[in-house]
């Protein structure tokens, strides 16, 4: 097993994808606090308005007590950037995609032969892999999290930044840490059922984008009898989790729902692994 | 007898599709088995079997006369189909990966593995851009790792050059005859395949129809007169008692193959003649190898 994971991890090391899906990641950070910027300075009608592309509705910033629009960046801060950037997919999406890589191109390039034909368990070979991929998604969304810390100092200023609920912070970088975990195996268990690569990517990004629409569906048909499904869907956990005013009934429903899909997630995962041949 | 390989009715069935019917092979240690048969004939399946690749339907097997298989594969190198490798590393960083994944201590392995191949010059280039053959090593190389007892490689010289095929078949040759490592092989180059292989199974439509030493193989092609007459058991005796011939076989009706005194043929068929047989044809037959199999897997292009 430590063989195994010594050579995944080196794996990982190796794969420049990663690192381009990082640089990405950081790159979106950097465009959503200049379209934030923007706003600012459509607001204060220093640009026009439609300046690249870029549309502000009239009621976008709230007026503040002077009467002119409140600052988009002062409104929302560090953590509400860091919530666009879990919460609104982008995360998500550039995850979906460097787990979908890391996982199917064993199948796709036949490596993962190398390693069944060399009499490790499928158990170990599965859970070999399943460690990195966890590492990856936390040192991806800790590097997207830190990187929106630190842009915060020059595009906020000192001031604004220092003003910066920083335990509000820790416990929503913290559950999305822990969402991201669970989240990493249901695309695992994707790149596993699939072996595909394109098949692969396409799904997990519809599950992220297009199962919350269904959660919100059944909630309406569940409606009568009390019954939210999107209470329990780790997705819609990662897209509703508050920033602030965390309540004990959020915290332990998150921790619960997190465990119970990783561990549906990695379980299917290597059943499935285990019962079907290698290609 | 001690096996490397032990297989009892062996079957794959893909949905009505049965791939591998019933394959009790049989390698013995030491062997190099030429495993031959037609393009879809189950070949790779069943090796893909053997390594662990593919869960069969029914049947046993045996490594090493054990059936612990997840252990003895320890001892398995494969080169199965395309070889499995990363095409955004180099061939050092992919051996790296395995010699990690094997637990390895030694460092050095890499790059003796790479000379060994040799693939010791191809520095940074990624296997993307190797040649069929380069990879074709390279797999070669990843099998080798860990010096295996049993090799299981499935067309393993398709895609090299001449100069290629011949540096594989002395290595396949030099590591069975060196280190006794075992070796179960496919091949579509049946010339290359008997200049190495000590047995064969041939396989057809999933069945092992025959296995056999390769020294029942010369003898299976050997060169005869083949005597096309009207009354088969007539002329038997006829050879027997006026040319003194003992070595000769009825293949078919009206069919006698006569493996000796070949050089007084003349001297047959005029006995044969003056005797009153119909000696409708006479001649000087004989197979290579590759028409022996022909004939066994019917006939048809081995592809």
């Amino acid at each position: 097993m430590i063989n195994l994971l010594s050579a995944e991890f080196y794996k990982l090391r190796k794969s420049k994808g990663i690192y381009i899906g990082v640089l990405v990641a950081a790159a979106l950070v950097l465009l959503l606090y200049g379209s934030l910027v923007m706003i600012d300075k459509i607001n204060q009608g220093e640009i026009a308005n439609g300046t690249a592309g870029v549309i502000v509705s009239p009621n976008a910033g709230d007026a503040g007590a002077s009467g002119t629009p409140q600052s988009m960046l002062q409104e929302i801060g560090v953590i509400g950037v860091l919530q666009q950037m879990f919460g609104g997919h982008f995360v998500g999406i550039i995850a979906a995609v460097l787990v979908s890589i890391f996982v199917i191109r064993e199948h796709s390039a036949g490596t993962i032969k190398n390693l069944v034909g060399k009499g490790y368990s499928r158990f170990a070979i599965f859970t070999a892999k399943m460690i990195p991929v966890l590492m990856l998604m936390l040192v991806f969304e800790s590097v997207v999290a830190l990187v929106t810390i630190c842009l915060g100092i020059p595009f906020m200023g000192w001031e604004l930044f220092a003003a910066t609920a920083w335990e509000d912070v820790v416990v929503y970088i913290g559950l999305q840490l822990m969402f991201g975990a669970a989240v990493a195996a249901i695309y695992m268990l994707v790149g596993e059922l699939t072996r595909n690569l394109a098949a692969g990517i396409s799904v997990s990004i519809g599950a992220l984008m297009f199962s919350t629409t269904l959660t919100a569906g059944l909630d309406l048909v569940f409606h009568q009898m009390e019954i939210e499904p999107s209470k329990y869907w780790v997705l819609d956990l990662v897209a509703a989790c508050p920033t602030v005013d965390f309540s004990a009934e959020f915290l332990v429903r998150s921790v619960l729902v997190s465990a119970v899909w990783f561990m549906i997630a990695a379980a299917l995962g290597v059943l499935h692994f285990k019962r079907t041949d290698v290609k | 007898m001690d096996y490397a390989l032990n297989t009892d009715g062996i079957t794959k069935i893909y949905g009505k599709h049965t791939v591998v019917d019933h394959v009790s092979m049989h390698v013995k240690k030491g062997d190099i088995y030429g495993f031959i048969g037609k393009n879809g004939a189950g070949k790779t399946t069943f090796m893909r079997i053997v390594a662990g690749l593919a869960a069969p339907a029914a049947g046993s097997m045996e490594l090493f006369g054990s059936g612990d298989l997840e252990m003895q594969r320890q001892r398995i190198g494969t080169l199965i189909e395309q070889p499995g490798l990363y095409g955004t590393m180099t061939a050092r960083d992919n051996l790296e990966v395995v010699r990690r994944s094997l637990g390895i201590a030694r460092k050095q392995t890499v790059d003796e593995m790479l000379e060994f191949v040799g693939l010791s010059q191809t520095g940074k280039k990624k296997v993307k851009n190797f040649s069929l053959g380069m990879k074709q090593r390279l797999g070669i190389a990843i099998a080798l790792f860990r010096s295996p007892d049993f090799l299981i490689l499935d067309e393993p010289i398709n895609g090299l050059d001449p100069e290629g095929i011949k540096e594989v078949r002395d290595l396949l040759s030099k590591l069975n005859r060196e280190k006794q490592i075992t070796i179960l092989i496919s091949s579509h180059i049946l010339g290359e395949l008997s200049k190495i292989a000590t047995s064969y199974g041939i396989i057809k439509e999933g069945v092992l129809i025959e296995e056999f030493a390769a020294e029942d193989l010369e003898s299976r092609c050997r060169r005869c007169v083949k005597l096309v007459v009207d009354d088969a058991q007539r002329a038997s005796a006829i050879l027997e008692e006026k040319c003194h011939i003992t070595e000769f076989d009825v293949p078919e009706e009206g069919v006698i193959r006569v493996f000796d005194g070949l050089d007084n043929s003349w001297i047959m068929n005029r006995e044969l003649v003056e005797n009153g047989i119909h000696l409708k044809e006479s001649y000087l037959a004989g197979q290579d190898l590759e028409g022996y199999f022909m004939d066994l897997l019917g006939g048809a292009s081995n592809d």
